[in-house]
């Protein structure tokens, strides 16, 4: 048993990681957001990071992808393709080519443009052809726009968005941009989905849904999830493995039952949440 | 049956399009009223001369005989399918039930401009049969690159599968007569070549099908090329979607003739000016128009704010005053600048250099400063702006000083005359200076169009809207914005070269401060990011001081007083159309939700790494 100022190391039984995170210290200036903590996923799996508000979730993720640059520690990734990369010190959006996509907590989308073009966007982060391609109208620039145009479509029907495909992001309901914004981050083709609490501010429903689109970004296309969310229910019904943060450190990390039934976690968060569950 | 009748129509529409305009020309030329120097002077009273009218009575009899010996020989064979010939597209548009009557109209339209323009070597002949064409040579061409650019716009589309082109040719591909497969770029592009030439010689292009079963064009046969027919397949998803960009900006056929329109009185109008005003519209009008849209590029597309951006205008014609020198007097070469190359370049050698210049000092200006948030940006190329203006001011033995440079060129393109004697056409008169800066507007336009609606223009606007987001989706979000500046600083440097090959004389004067405020004041006007913005912004604001020292309706002010109309202007522009006289639909909708409270219109303050939470 463990208590709750101690780090737990959240990589253990981790044989074949995707991205492991060692020892991951991110300060500013008195707040220390990240204490020390080490975390890895597996390939494949669907790894749930759960914690209060505050607890440094969202500062993970940015550490991740590039956002923000911890001060100490290390971060690999390992691409299927082999070898190793470190994620320190790296551009987003380089990040973001290395196989890791994301979403965000509080949806950015692009506003003015339709939910087709948003994910457009994703697709041709990873086409190549330039300005003279485009002004000139190249045969090369013409069949990327269209293989842009015909996956964009297709992942708009994955996550159940084809016929809102013409409409402006901003005029989507929420629980529709949260699932265009998954949309996005699909289309740049990723090894890894990061999703910051993609069921916040959506109905009952639309979580069901969630879960299942989760499950077959997860299944179908083999993607490993790492998922940050509040929803216990939702947490428990996709993780095979869940990792707790508290005030910038791992207190707990493994299987969910056994998650859920430490004591740490209890104290710390599950405590209030199962209240509520029970009422 | 009924597709051949159709075609049938149309085609006669286009012919007869084409007859009258030959005859209209023939007729205008054939005239006593204009003269060399200022060729469309007698126009109007040309266009009222009795002979006009027989002129066009012998157009349409020609047309009437064209069609009768067509008529005759297409009608047995009716039963057989009909294949669409290139120049009936329009019409196999038309059995689409989606084809509207406007783009069935404008199709036809566009398709009639263009045989109108393969006519004009016709008009060479006059003049070398001795008729006076003076200024109708620079109309050639302008109609010339014109008419090549629709023909590469139409190769691209032939050769792939027929289903967009300006929506006018909807419904038609060129496809290979063996193996019925579309045919390759290369193929189509030659055969668009070959059809505009074999077009010229008194429509050879039009009478090759009367004797032909399978109604192809001259270049078909020889290329084993047929155009066919496709019917849109309405179950592809991505061709359910393919409107999308053309829906943001509405690129719908009323537009496509309306440009026709603009384009047709842009070509017309000038020859009518006077003196004064065509000189106002080369020297000003025209070069600020293709500053506003390469401005328009950085500021309106991909969001940065560019104080400085008239140094590039400055590095571009100071490239010019650098290569090039007039001709010799008294066996005295004078040239522009102190310093000068061994060699003298044609001005229009000159382009590429000055715009790779101008990418140049884009690149290493903004390398480094793109990194830098919206404002610092702003700050950092202002200083620039002044660096350049005060080293062209300060650096004699270079610059020449404040004096500035003189005695740039016009410049000229070669050719050949009939005896084969090899002759220079210069760029010295307003008019022909016109034509040639409408030719380079139209193109610049058409190109930039394309980059917006292209992978490089969705994400410039992912980028103004949500840098991080951006960077998140895989967007080298640096990368972008540097090619964005430096594709605004080269048509900045282009704009130069045309300046300096005008005024043939440059000084610092031109390229100050006020200027860069000038051309952004013209984007904001016009509405940023709207191509159409741009060119309706430079226009009004450049013609309204000028047209107020004039004085409209008894009021006028002095020349040096406009800025404070200026600003009053734009105040009142800011408070009631912030969105700019033609906004683009993409910032309108940014503005609205902006007001709304979701998101951000403010282009240029994107913060780099906003903070999650
Ligand atoms: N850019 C930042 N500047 C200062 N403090 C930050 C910043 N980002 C996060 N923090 C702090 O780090 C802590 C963890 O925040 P966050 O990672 O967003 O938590 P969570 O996502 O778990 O709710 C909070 O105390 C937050 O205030
Ligand atoms: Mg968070």
């Amino acid at each position: 048993m463990t208590t709750v100022s101690d780090t737990i190391d959240a990589s253990e039984g981790v044989t074949d990681a995707i991205v492991s995170a060692r020892a991951l210290t991110l300060r500013f200036g008195g707040v220390t957001s990240l204490n020390n903590v080490t975390i890895a996923q597996q390939r494949g799996e669907i790894l749930a990071v759960i914690g209060p508000n505050g607890a440094g979730k969202t500062s993970l993720f940015n550490c991740l992808t590039g956002v923000y640059e911890p001060q100490e520690g290390s971060i690999t990734l390992r691409p299927s393709k082999g070898g190793e990369v470190s994620l320190l010190k790296r551009k987003p959006h380089k990040v973001n080519n290395l196989g890791v996509a994301r979403t965000f907590q509080n949806i950015r989308l692009f506003n003015a443009l339709t939910a087709v073009e948003n994910v457009k966007i994703g697709v041709e982060s990873r086409q190549h052809a330039g300005p003279v391609s485009a002004m000139l109208g190249l045969p090369n620039q013409r069949r990327e726009e269209r293989e842009s145009d015909a996956r964009a479509v297709e992942l708009l029907s994955f996550v159940g968005l084809a016929a809102q495909a013409n409409e402006l992001a901003a005029s989507l309901s929420y629980g529709q941009q949260r699932r265009l914004e998954i949309a996005r981050a699909l289309a740049t083709g990723p090894e890894l989905l990061l999703l910051d609490e993609p069921a916040a501010g959506t109905n009952p429903s639309e979580k069901i849904e969630l879960t299942e689109l989760i499950r077959r970004i997860n299944r179908e296309m083999q993607i490993s999830v790492l998922l940050i969310e509040h929803d216990m229910r939702l947490v428990m019904a996709l993780a095979d493995r869940v990792a707790v943060l508290n005030f910038g450190k791992v207190i707990a990390g493994g299987r969910p039952e056994q998650v859920q039934r430490d004591p740490a976690v209890v104290e710390a968060y599950l405590g209030a949440a199962e209240e509520d569950e029970a009422s | 049956m009924t597709t051949a009748v159709r075609v049938a129509r149309g085609e006669n529409a286009k012919r007869l399009a084409s007859c009258l305009g030959v005859a209209l020309v023939v007729a205008l030329m054939t005239g006593s009223e204009g003269n060399g120097a200022k060729p469309f002077l007698g126009v109007r009273k040309s266009l009222l001369a009795p002979r006009v009218l027989l002129y066009l009575l012998l157009g349409v009899l020609l047309w009437a005989a064209l069609n009768g010996v067509r008529w005759l020989r297409t009608r047995p064979a009716s039963t057989a399918p009909v294949v669409p010939l290139d120049a009936q597209m329009a019409e196999a548009t038309a059995d689409s039930k989606t084809a509207s009557w406007q783009l069935r109209v404008s199709a036809a339209l566009i398709d009639a401009v263009l045989d109108f323009l393969a006519f004009a070597p016709l008009l060479v002949l006059a003049v070398l049969m001795g008729h006076s064409a003076g200024g109708y040579g620079f109309l050639i061409l302008t109609g010339y690159l014109v008419s090549l650019a629709f023909a590469l716009q139409q190769t691209f589309v032939e050769g792939r599968s027929g289903q967009t082109i300006g929506k006018a040719l909807i419904g038609v591909a060129l496809v290979s007569e063996k193996t019925g497969k579309p045919v390759g770029f290369g193929r189509a592009l030659l055969r668009r070549l070959l059809h505009v030439l074999d077009a010229i010689p008194l429509g050879l292009g039009y009478l090759w099908p009367l004797w032909d079963e399978k109604r192809q064009t001259f270049a078909d046969k020889l290329l084993h090329t047929v155009v066919v027919p496709v019917t849109p397949n309405p179950t592809a998803p991505a061709a359910a979607y393919r409107d999308v960009s053309k829906q943001v900006n509405s690129s719908s056929t009323t537009r496509l003739a309306l440009l026709a329109g603009v384009l047709a009185f842009s070509i017309i109008y000038p020859s009518q000016l006077e003196g004064r005003w065509l000189t106002v519209l080369t020297t000003q009008i025209g070069i600020f128009i293709l500053l506003t849209i390469g401005l328009n590029i950085v500021v309106g597309f991909a969001g940065l704010l560019d104080l400085g951006y008239i140094a590039f205008y400055a590095i571009g014609a100071y490239t010019v005053a650098y290569f090039t020198h007039g001709a010799a007097r008294n066996g005295k070469i004078l040239y522009p600048l102190p310093v000068h190359p061994p060699f003298g370049l044609n001005l229009f050698l000159v382009i590429p250099i000055a715009v790779l210049a101008c990418v140049i000092a884009g690149v290493i200006l903004g390398g480094p400063t793109l990194r830098l948030r919206g404002d610092y940006l702003a700050i950092v190329t202002l200083g620039f702006g002044e660096i350049v203006h005060i080293v062209a001011v300060n650096s004699d033995p270079i610059t020449n000083g404040p004096r500035g440079a003189f005695g740039i060129p016009a410049p000229s393109l070669p050719y050949f005359d009939l005896h084969g004697s090899l002759k220079h056409f210069t760029f010295d008169q307003d008019l022909s200076y016109w034509y040639l800066e409408l030719a380079l507007i139209v193109l610049v336009v058409f190109l930039v169009r394309r980059l917006e609606n292209s992978r490089v223009g969705r994400a410039w606007t992912a980028i103004r809207e949500d840098e991080v987001a951006a960077a998140a989706s895989g967007i080298a979000t640096v990368k972008f914005k540097l090619l964005a500046f430096a594709l605004g600083a080269s048509t900045s440097g282009f704009a130069g070269v045309l300046y300096a090959g005008k005024v043939n004389f440059i000084s610092p004067d031109n390229f100050i401060l006020l200027n860069s405020i000038l051309v952004l004041v013209y984007v904001i006007f016009g509405g940023m990011g709207s191509l159409p913005g741009a060119v309706v912004g430079a226009l009004l604001l450049v013609w309204l001081p000028e047209k107020l020292k004039d004085g409209i309706l008894g009021f006028s002010i002095q020349p040096a007083d406009r800025f404070i109309y200026f600003g009053a202007l734009l105040v009142v522009m800011m408070i009631f159309r912030p969105q700019g006289v033609i906004p683009s639909k993409r910032r309108a909708r940014e503005i609205r939700m902006a007001e709304s409270g979701l998101g951000g219109a403010d282009g240029t303050g994107v913060a780099e790494g906003t903070l999650q939470q």
